[in-house]
């Protein structure tokens, strides 16, 4: 498992909502991940940081100044490298979005442009079925192998 | 002085017009340009968190909310929008 993995990666929503929860029905399998995964360098882009505060402060009620801090902390202790859409972020999204026909893809294929124009071609995301369709990123569901 | 290298690239003529036309407006030469705009790419991949750094294991578990299922992607945004949009 250690060598399966190496190399760029981008980390979606999902996962660093169930690392930093300890009661997640997922947490065991995050704890797991982050702390045996050493060959990694992690990439996340401003979106997700955005989803994943209003996922906890949205839905669950968690105090912003507690979210920002913590997510922050884990972010920079893991080392990620924080990502934003490029100026050809968009025409990439309309090039994804009109390839494919599955319908209501909009901001699942904008994340996946934004991590392909920064060259990040692999994503550790729980949704990988949200991804199959495009073929230029390798989606993994890193759970299923702790 | 850092070291300069000579190298050969292979670009769309479009994007090579349009990267003269940008260098000249801003008064520097082509070199100078795309050295600037390969600079601001590689930064961009390396933008870092600047916050004191903890044991990675630490940051872990932090909370303590019992998530079981996180709304879609499309569900998060979605709601948002049609609030925005009055419906």
């Amino acid at each position: 498992m250690k060598t399966m993995f190496k190399g760029s990666w981008g980390v979606d929503s999902n996962i660093v909502i169930y690392a930093l929860d300890r009661k997640s029905m997922f947490f065991n399998k995050a704890r797991k991940f982050f702390s045996e995964v050493k060959e990694i360098n992690f990439y996340i882009t401003q979106q997700n940081i955005v989803e994943i505060e209003k996922v906890f402060v949205g839905f669950y009620k968690v105090k912003k100044e507690a979210v920002i801090s913590n997510l922050e902390t884990f972010l920079s202790a893991f080392n990620f490298s924080i990502i934003s859409p490029l100026p050809t972020t968009l025409s990439y999204y309309h090039k994804l979005i009109l390839s494919y026909s599955k319908k209501d893809v909009f901001f699942d294929f904008y994340l996946a442009a934004t991590y392909l124009d920064n060259q990040i071609d692999n994503l550790f995301t729980v949704n990988t079925k949200d991804f199959l369709a495009i073929k230029e990123l390798q989606v993994v569901n890193p759970f299923s192998y702790f | 002085m850092k070291k300069l290298i000579r190298t050969t690239i292979t670009v769309p003529e479009d994007i090579y017009k349009q990267a003269k036309i940008k260098a000249s407006l801003a008064q520097e030469s082509f070199s100078a340009y795309v050295t600037e705009a390969l600079y601001e790419k590689i930064n961009q991949l390396k933008n870092k968190l600047l916050v004191k750094k903890v044991a990675p294991e630490k940051t872990l578990g932090v909370f303590s909310l019992g998530i079981k299922k996180i709304p879609k992607r499309k569900n998060l945004y979605e709601n948002y929008v049609q609030r925005k949009l009055g419906r």
